[in-house]
């Protein structure tokens, strides 16, 4: 995962609902990852899960949780970087029901 | 009734959804100028997500600045900082004024704050925050 939410984090909620991964959770609240429940990683503003965060490759050409926020707090972590590679394998463990297609500049920032 | 009235009024649906572009602006300036900063920050929200464009800078401007304050209200001082650094940033571009609002005394204003919180993050100010200092949106006539 290279996505986070920083401190400048309003909690207004934007994010939640855009991530194709439900890798975005409010402040306190457990996530849930393959039927088990986990507890929050911040209790003080809304939180990315790393496991379940692919920077919205295979999805989408940027991540939306970053573009529906006001405050531009969903920023690149510089402590997580990972490769288009790893996180579209990610993506395929996340979501087995789906046939993905091939990436394209479409569904990956990296080919932007 | 109308459709968005009875839905506003069975509290389903925010008040500002039924505003105009410019009411909205008028109602997230004037909860600036009354330091409510979050309902600020909501209210211009809906029109920065509807905006592009040069414009949509702006309003994003704006809301940097409002929550940059809403931190500064709750002592997260490097959330503020760095809040308010996007703003002023961001709404350099548009000086003296836009969107019928003046921006060079704000911005001064503004930076003067930004200037404050910098040294209490950093740990180097002792000089306590003046809350006449925060700046207020004034619409140019």
């Amino acid at each position: 995962m290279a996505t986070m939410i920083t401190e400048e984090c309003i909690n207004c909620g934007a994010c939640e609902p855009e991530c194709p991964n439900t890798a975005i959770y409010a402040g306190g609240a457990q996530w849930e990852f393959k039927g088990a429940m986990h507890d929050a990683l911040s209790n003080d503003f809304y939180y990315i899960v790393p496991e379940k965060c692919t920077e919205c490759v295979g999805h989408f050409d940027q991540e939306q949780c970053a573009a529906v926020c006001p405050v531009d707090c969903c920023v690149p972590d510089p402590n997580h970087v990972e490769t288009e590679e790893v996180l579209f394998q990610r993506a395929k463990e996340i979501h087995p029901e789906r046939a993905f297609a091939d990436l394209a500049a479409s569904t990956s920032h990296f080919r932007k | 009734m109308r459709g968005e009235e009875a839905l506003f009024q069975l509290n389903l649906r925010p008040k500002s959804a039924i505003l105009s572009e410019e009411e909205k602006f008028a109602q997230g300036v004037a909860l600036f100028n009354s330091r409510d900063f979050f309902d600020c920050h909501d209210v211009i929200e809906e029109i920065w997500m509807e905006r592009r464009g040069k414009d949509r800078t702006f309003f994003q401007g704006i809301i940097h600045v409002a929550v940059g304050f809403y931190h500064l209200d709750n002592g997260n001082f490097r959330g503020s900082k760095s809040q308010l650094s996007k703003g002023v940033a961001k709404l350099e571009q548009y000086r003296p004024a836009y969107f019928g609002v003046e921006l060079a005394d704000f911005l001064g204003r503004t930076a003067r704050c930004l200037e404050w919180v910098t040294e209490r993050e950093r740990g180097g100010s002792t000089e306590s925050f003046d809350a006449a200092w925060i700046p207020t949106l004034e619409f140019v006539k």
